[in-house]
């Protein structure tokens, strides 16, 4: 007996037309090869949140494809992690403690000073410049909690690699993501201590990459409220809509 | 009895097609009875999704590639290679927890890791780094999913800016299936 048990919006083929230089890559949401039944080694694949190729138009529909319920191929979530992925837990900080100070220099050359930040809840968070997959993602995320948590909040990022990201090149990065960020520099030394006492680290590796060393460091996003204490803190992985209502809290003390 | 079919089939409104068309796969004379492997293509068959490729912030020249590989053939494969023309290099990285080395050989700061202070330790999640790796297995019937936090395909020596909305050319070299040559786009991300 044959049934129809793959959702068949879910197959998506690349098909290799020849062996040789011609390679033929076809994704679709429903399918050039349309699954008949399932195979049985392959795994649930999730629906269709999004496509290579946003750009290209749809090809034309054929008629007649007896029951195929076409799912719309650019929706929802186009792009965005999928969304059912589980997110982290953030972490209180039970109690709340003082903010750790942050021994360091903006990018305009002045000591750091956090009373100056008084009555505006910080975002913090380290990482670097030449990171191209970890650190544009936790900003991203913080682009998109200042957007909308509709409250003043003052995003920080301290640099772990203070060798490469000068303060012209971090002042640059963080100006793509938003305005009035401000970025931390110094010796290593005090940046290390600096993490160390939000209980976070960093340290180069060299990974054989073309690209030069790595910087292995935590991911945390931390919450610092309008009194200056560190209240919260997001692992890798949080999203906008976790921090946001969190921050909405704090911006009402 | 026979447990599987796969019937090629042009199927409503919903085929997005990358590079070269796939009308030639959906016209030509199939065989009306496929097996699950090795039946869609010399080398087998890899579908990629989902991929996109991160826009560069002013002053970068390395950025990531992320898409969702599902080898659906019954044979385990490996993506071994990418590379595109926009960047000098590119590499398969993988995101992993980097293992605290002890403080006299960090190299930072002069051997300045002191232990985290009472009160703060535990609080903070692993250090992560990312690294190359000589190649992504592909598990039969299986799926990997490049994301943030995991694996990416990183862009080195970006030739010129990725801006959000254009896009970029990406060759994927696997071990057994044929090269495939993708337009990804490029977002924010
Ligand atoms: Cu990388």
């Amino acid at each position: 007996m044959r049934r129809i048990s793959r959702d068949r919006a879910a197959v998506r083929l690349a098909r290799i037309a020849s062996a040789g230089i011609t390679a033929t890559l076809c994704v679709a949401t429903a399918g050039c090869v349309a699954s008949r039944s399932p195979l049985p080694t392959l795994q649930p694949i999730a629906p269709v949140t999004a496509l290579a190729g946003a750009s290209v138009a749809p090809a034309a529909a054929p008629a007649g494809s007896p029951g195929v319920t076409p799912p719309n191929p650019l929706g929802p979530g186009l792009g965005l992690p999928s969304p059912g992925a589980a997110r982290p837990t953030p972490i209180a900080k039970d109690p709340p403690a003082m903010a750790p100070p942050l021994w360091l220099t903006t990018t305009q050359g002045q000591l750091f000073d956090f009373h100056q930040y008084m009555g505006t809840p910080i975002l913090l968070y380290f990482g670097y410049t030449h990171c191209p997959d970890v650190c544009p993602a936790s900003l991203g995320v913080l682009r998109e909690t200042v957007a909308k948590a509709g409250v003043p909040v003052q995003v920080v990022f301290v640099t772990v690699d203070p060798d490469r990201d000068t303060p012209a090149v971090l002042q640059e990065y963080l100006d793509y993501f938003g305005q009035g960020w401000i970025g931390l520099t110094g010796r290593n030394s005090q940046i290390l201590q600096a993490a160390e006492l939000y209980g976070g680290s960093y340290q180069k590796i060299d990974t054989g990459s073309a690209a030069g060393y790595a910087v292995g460091h935590t991911t945390d996003i931390y919450l610092i409220d309008k009194m200056g204490m560190w209240v919260e803190t997001f692992p890798f992985g949080s999203s906008a809509d976790q921090i946001v209502p969190e921050l909405r809290k704090i911006a009402g003390q | 009895m026979r447990s599987t079919l796969l019937r090629p089939a042009i199927l409503a409104t919903a085929a997005i097609v990358l590079g070269a068309a796939c009308s030639s796969s959906g016209s030509s004379p199939a065989p009306s009875e496929m097996g699950p492997a090795g039946t869609l293509g010399p080398g087998g068959v890899i579908s990629v999704t989902d991929a996109w490729a991160r826009a560069t912030p002013p002053g970068t020249t390395t950025s990531a590639v992320y898409m969702q590989l599902t080898n659906l053939t019954g044979s385990d494969d490996a993506l071994v290679s990418v590379s595109t023309p926009a960047a000098g290099t590119a590499e398969i990285h993988e995101v992993s927890a980097v293992a605290p080395a002890p403080a006299e050989s960090t190299g930072m700061g002069g051997g300045m890791a002191s232990a985290a202070p009472a009160g703060s330790a535990g609080m903070g999640g692993p250090m992560m780094g990312m690294h190359p790796i000589e190649k992504l297995p592909l598990p039969a019937g299986g799926s990997v999913k490049l994301a943030p936090g995991s694996f990416h395909i990183m862009l080195i020596d970006v030739k010129d800016p990725l801006k959000d909305g254009a896009t970029i050319e990406v060759t994927l070299t696997f071990e057994k299936a044929a090269p495939i040559t993708l337009t990804v786009p490029v977002k924010m991300g």
